[in-house]
């Protein structure tokens, strides 16, 4: 049987901690969790280490640019599967966001030819009606 | 020389591996343990503790819930039964947990034991998953952002390619000087009757011709899928000299985790958390790196050897690929890595492959790839069940002497 990888993600899955960066998806907003004191952001989210008696209430999820620049790169030639075999070969990517953390994902469609540390990269959303959710995948820049 | 510290000895030794053993885990395991047992020359009835030191811990197969522990299976009257497992550090994991047993006098004699059927799970009935052995699910931590693709990748490739193409980006490393890696290992392994890919020699012009796996990954980058089992036995340095085999002592051990500085810090992704391991590991020891005679290194990836032999000091950051390609690490070189043909050509099962070949190189009992006079051995792990894109937070460092 055809297999979607998209409709395989589903909130099941996900740690109570994530629920609001998935939720921010679904409204095309791309979410980090940001500390409420120095502002820095953070991937998934942690406590800021810069401040001794940081609480989780000092951090809180906020809408980011959804930009950044490729840190690291490989691209996907096998799978374990035939049912994604038709998308291959695909990208998957570091993304050093602009705001700082690094965030792991995919470049949508087939990987381009000549990836390259540095390139800028942006969110691009995938809307799944079968299971509600948006997927965060990267695109580069034009 | 003298060793520092030596309270503590390996005194049994069981390993074997292949490929469709069509065996489960646990069986697998029990077997590695018996073996180790009869090879100390004790009997089931001595060995009072055991330890399940496994790679990962509920994710995998037969490997947490409701399952049957291999003391049970083999019929060992321990008076303990505990499982430890974080990726491939879980030997090492295993030894400080039984090392403190015996301090305590919890036991006299204690077993440490691993097994996978990892190739009869890629290619039985539990390879059908559509997106392969995900761990996903409520209370495991998942991100959900694994499912992007990630989890398809064959191998674990897919978490790991990314530090490789960081390492070629800031230091120049090639997809050559892994193939100088891989070719280092395989010329081990045909040394070594007992290796899986023994009798197969390669060349860098093989590795480059194999397939690609995850770029920048060859499918000769990636270590084996094996069926296999280890299993030592720990004890006390004054019960050790009454057995059969030489002791093999626990001189140092070491953990270093830079999961406290993961994602935000950029440099993790072309080192390991090697120094502080390393640091507690010599210490206790009492060693210099010039006394280890070899190194049995964790290798999922032929950039992890590099990675390793450049952050404990063999060469400087970022000329690993050169070493290697200079066959420094070969048969023959500067320092011998992973004497067995490492994971990548003696078979897979986390950090006890390096460590059982440790002990065969102490004990003299390498044949072919005996490394003369061998006395001081460094083992290392990698592990940690770190969400993506993490690598592999922890790394463990054991230094046995004998």
């Amino acid at each position: 049987m055809a297999m979607n990888w998209r409709q395989t993600v589903v909130p099941d899955m996900f740690d109570n901690d994530i629920v609001p960066f998935w939720n921010g998806l679904k409204q095309h907003k791309f979410m980090l969790s940001r500390c409420r004191h120095c502002g820095a952001h953070y991937w998934p989210m942690a406590l800021c280490p810069k401040h001794e008696d940081n609480t989780f209430d000092d951090m809180e999820w906020t809408p980011t640019s959804g930009r950044g620049k490729i840190f690291a790169w490989e691209v996907v030639h096998k799978v374990k599967t035939p049912a994604i075999e038709h998308e291959l070969p695909y990208a998957l990517v570091l993304v050093e966001l602009d705001e700082g953390p690094i965030f792991a994902t995919r470049l949508a469609g087939r990987s381009p030819p000549g990836l390259t540390i540095g390139l800028p990269v942006e969110i691009a959303y995938e809307d799944v009606p079968e299971t509600g959710l948006t997927l965060p995948l990267f695109k580069l820049s034009t | 020389m003298a060793a520092a510290n030596q309270k503590f000895a390996i005194v049994g030794l069981g390993q074997f591996n292949g490929r469709g053993l069509a065996k489960s885990a646990r069986t697998l395991q029990a077997e590695a343990a018996r073996l180790a047992i009869a090879d100390a020359g004790l009997d089931k009835k001595d060995i009072d503790g055991a330890i399940n030191g496994l790679g990962v811990g509920g994710s995998m197969p037969g490997g947490g819930g409701w399952v049957d522990s291999f003391s049970r299976v083999l019929g060992l009257p321990t008076k303990f039964y505990w499982t430890v497992a974080r990726g491939g550090t879980a030997s090492i994991i295993g030894i400080v947990a039984a090392t403190r047993a015996l301090e305590l006098g919890l036991a006299d004699y204690v077993v440490v034991a691993c097994a996978e059927a990892a190739w009869s799970n890629s290619h039985g009935k539990l390879a059908t998953s559509p997106l392969g052995r995900g761990r996903a699910g409520r209370g495991n931590y998942s991100l959900g952002t694994e499912m992007l693709g990630f989890s398809a990748a064959q191998t674990a490739a897919g978490l790991h390619g990314f530090f490789a193409t960081r390492h070629m980006h800031e230091y120049g490393t090639t997809s050559e000087h892994f193939g100088a890696v891989a070719v280092s290992c395989r010329e081990w392994a045909n040394l070594n009757p007992t290796a899986q890919m023994h009798g197969r020699p390669i060349t860098v012009e093989d590795h480059q011709n194999s397939p690609m796996i995850v770029e920048p990954y060859h499918l000769l980058d990636c270590c084996l899928e094996s069926d296999a089992g280890v299993a030592i036995v720990l004890t006390t340095a004054e019960r050790a000299k009454e057995l059969k085999k030489p002791p093999v002592y626990v001189m140092g051990l070491g953990f270093g985790d830079h999961a406290r500085q993961q994602w935000w810090d950029k440099t993790n992704y072309t080192q390991l958390d090697v120094a502080p391991a390393k640091e507690a590991a010599f210490k206790q020891a009492g060693i210099q790196l010039e006394d280890i005679d070899c190194a049995q290194f964790y290798d999922c990836f032929t950039a992890e050897v590099v990675f390793q032999i450049e952050d404990y000091g063999w060469c400087k950051k970022g000329q690993g690929g050169p070493f290697a390609a200079e066959g420094a690490m070969a048969p023959g070189g500067i320092i011998p890595v992973n004497t067995g043909g490492g994971m990548l050509s003696g078979y897979y099962l986390f950090d006890y492959t390096g460590l059982a070949e440790a002990v065969v190189q102490l004990r003299g009992e390498g044949g072919a790839r005996q490394v003369k006079d061998a006395e001081i051995a460094l083992v290392t792990g990698h592990g940690g069940e770190m969400v993506i894109p993490g690598m592999c937070s922890t790394h463990a460092c054991a230094i046995l002497g004998r």
